[in-house]
């Protein structure tokens, strides 16, 4: 085997190999039409088409070749590889006419013979199958290629048969020897650094499982978060206030917030009765003067603006020889000397009984009169 | 692994980017109605805790509302009326035989709610003064000062006389302010 090419069909043969290029035949290829079935120790490879044509690749029912090398194969990469099966399928595709072709292939090794069996018809693989023979000195092989013949002839009972390399010509009328010539044209290639394989089934269970992951981790976050909010209504709900208005209660509120304003409303009407006490005692030195009547208007409710005064004031002053309304600015003056209040005469409030004048006045209550009373 | 195919393998890709969509968009779709639930659900306590917050601010006013205004309940007749304020204590002469008691309820404001009050007008004759005397002005002047100072009164005029032998007050719209039992806590 000091060929550019050689063919081996077992690891054995690949480690005492003499070229640099092989063709991988035999028991080193694994190969079916139907996915589901794929023994372990066999690397997958990308699916061969068993029909030309640009479609055929994405038709689902057109013929498919799955196919795997052998684990070990992987372990001696100084080589370039080629598969006789591409060379086998390559001259079925090829053959265009109606009429069914069978080509056995396949390889030898010291263990038995490894057949490879491909039928085309129109350039379209129909079907493919693996046999495994006794070794070649064995002293029923004839027996079983005669065997494998038959069966093939009943399965596609107007097909040819041809034989091809690696196989050496069985020599049998019936079956045409091609020799090399589908082996020709095989493409080598180094092995793909990893092993070409199907990614791990994991990684997209995995991110599956990250998903729900996030799923799980949204819902417990959003969850909790509502629980939290949950509780804490039920703490804002639970306090005595709510438990015993029933509820929120903006009518009652209303009404405690009125009754505020009610209870906090200025009662001006007891400044004014401290106030009478001390005009009263602060006018008391003054014989000549007499209160007659002090009256406190003392609605609650009066507005900045009102005119309304605070306080009235009916006095009697013994008559002198003064015009009246000089002697009713004297009177409100020493009021107001005495008690801060800042007075003026009613209109007509003047008038002669006897020897008295009597005199109506009013005046507001200012604050600087408060502090002035307390203050003398 | 082996017994992976490619198109096994795709199915299964195919389903768990397919089934992690749906993961991930359930996710957004469960965290968005949880926590519009659980944000809906603040606001709800906000608003009850704003509530209570306003509720307390108001218990100190309320509290003194019911000290100062007396129940209804305390008044059995109409002497009790001015039994109540117990005008001889206070050194004040009231006429009691003269005295007529009016019953008032405050005419509804728009726009205020009803704060459980109502008012007993005490009246000499059948005029609007009720007419104290006392022995000196300075009794009468301490006397009605206090009862006119008693948060459970309003009044809405005072006059005090100083021309007659007895001292006299003259208080007009003299009201006694108390709470309708139904106002006893709350309304």
């Amino acid at each position: 085997m000091g060929a550019k090419e050689g063919v081996v069909t077992s690891v054995e043969q690949i480690k005492t190999a003499g070229s640099s290029r092989l063709i991988l035949a035999g028991d080193l290829v694994f190969y079916t039409m139907r996915p589901s079935a794929y023994p372990s120790g066999f690397v997958p490879q990308p699916a061969r088409d068993g029909q030309l044509g640009w479609s055929a690749k994405y038709r689902s029912n057109s013929p498919k070749v799955y196919l795997g090398i052998h684990e070990q194969v992987f372990e001696h990469r100084k080589f370039k590889y080629g598969l006789a099966l591409d060379g086998y399928l390559a001259w079925g595709l090829s053959q265009d006419d109606p009429g069914v072709k069978v080509l056995i292939g396949g390889g030898e090794s010291e263990h038995g013979v490894t057949l490879n069996l491909l039928a085309f018809s129109s350039g379209k693989l129909l079907g493919l199958e693996l046999r495994h023979l006794p070794p070649k000195n064995s002293v029923d092989w004839d027996e079983s290629v005669r065997a494998v013949i038959a069966a093939t002839t009943e399965k596609y009972p107007t097909a040819k048969l041809f034989q091809a390399a690696p196989l050496a010509p069985w020599g049998m009328g019936e079956v045409s020897y091609v020799g090399n010539q589908p082996l020709r044209g095989i493409a080598f290639r180094n092995l793909a650094k990893r092993r070409l394989q199907i990614p791990a089934i994991g990684w997209p269970i995995a991110g599956l499982g990250a998903c729900a992951l996030v799923y799980a981790g949204a819902v417990a976050s959003g969850y909790y978060q509502y629980a939290v909010a949950t509780e804490e209504y039920r703490e804002a709900t639970g306090s005595p206030i709510i438990a015993k208005s029933g509820g929120l209660d903006e009518d009652s509120l209303a009404v405690l917030s009125a009754r505020q304003s009610f209870v906090e409303k200025r009662r001006r009407v007891a400044e004014l009765s401290s106030l009478a006490n001390s005009i009263t005692a602060r006018l008391a030195g003054y014989d000549d003067l007499k209160v007659l009547e002090m009256r406190f208007p003392a609605s609650g409710n009066k507005s900045p603006g009102d005119s309304v005064a605070d306080i009235f004031l009916s006095i009697a002053v013994p008559s002198t020889s003064q015009p009246m309304i000089d002697q009713a600015n004297d009177v409100m003056g020493l009021i107001s000397l005495r008690t801060g209040l800042s007075l003026r005469l009613l209109n007509r409030a003047a008038s002669q009984d006897g020897r008295y004048r009597l005199f109506a006045m009013e005046g507001p209550i200012t604050s600087s009169t408060t502090s002035g009373m307390r203050s003398p | 692994m082996s017994e992976v195919t490619p198109r096994l393998f795709r199915t299964v890709l195919v389903a768990c980017i397919g089934g992690g969509l749906l993961l991930l968009l359930g996710a957004k779709e469960a965290y968005e109605i949880l926590d519009s639930k659980a944000n809906a659900q603040s606001s709800q306590t906000r608003i009850v805790t704003e509530y209570t917050n306003r509720y307390r601010a108001l218990q100190a006013a309320q509290t003194r509302f019911v000290s100062s205004y007396p129940p209804e309940s305390s008044f059995t007749d109409w002497r009790s009326y001015f039994r109540y304020f117990d005008f001889p204590a206070r050194s004040l002469k009231v006429d009691l035989d003269r005295l007529v008691v009016s019953l008032y309820d405050p005419p509804p404001t728009p726009g205020t709610p009803d704060i459980g009050i109502r008012r007993a007008c005490i009246a000499t004759d059948q005029g609007n003064d009720l007419v104290i005397q006392a022995n000196s002005y300075a009794g009468l002047l301490d006397g009605v000062s206090k009862l006119i100072s008693r948060p459970d009164v309003s009044v809405e005029m005072v006059t005090l006389t100083g021309d007659k032998p007895i001292p006299e007050a003259r208080l007009s719209q003299f009201c006694l302010i108390f709470r309708k039992t139904s106002g006893e806590g709350r309304p």
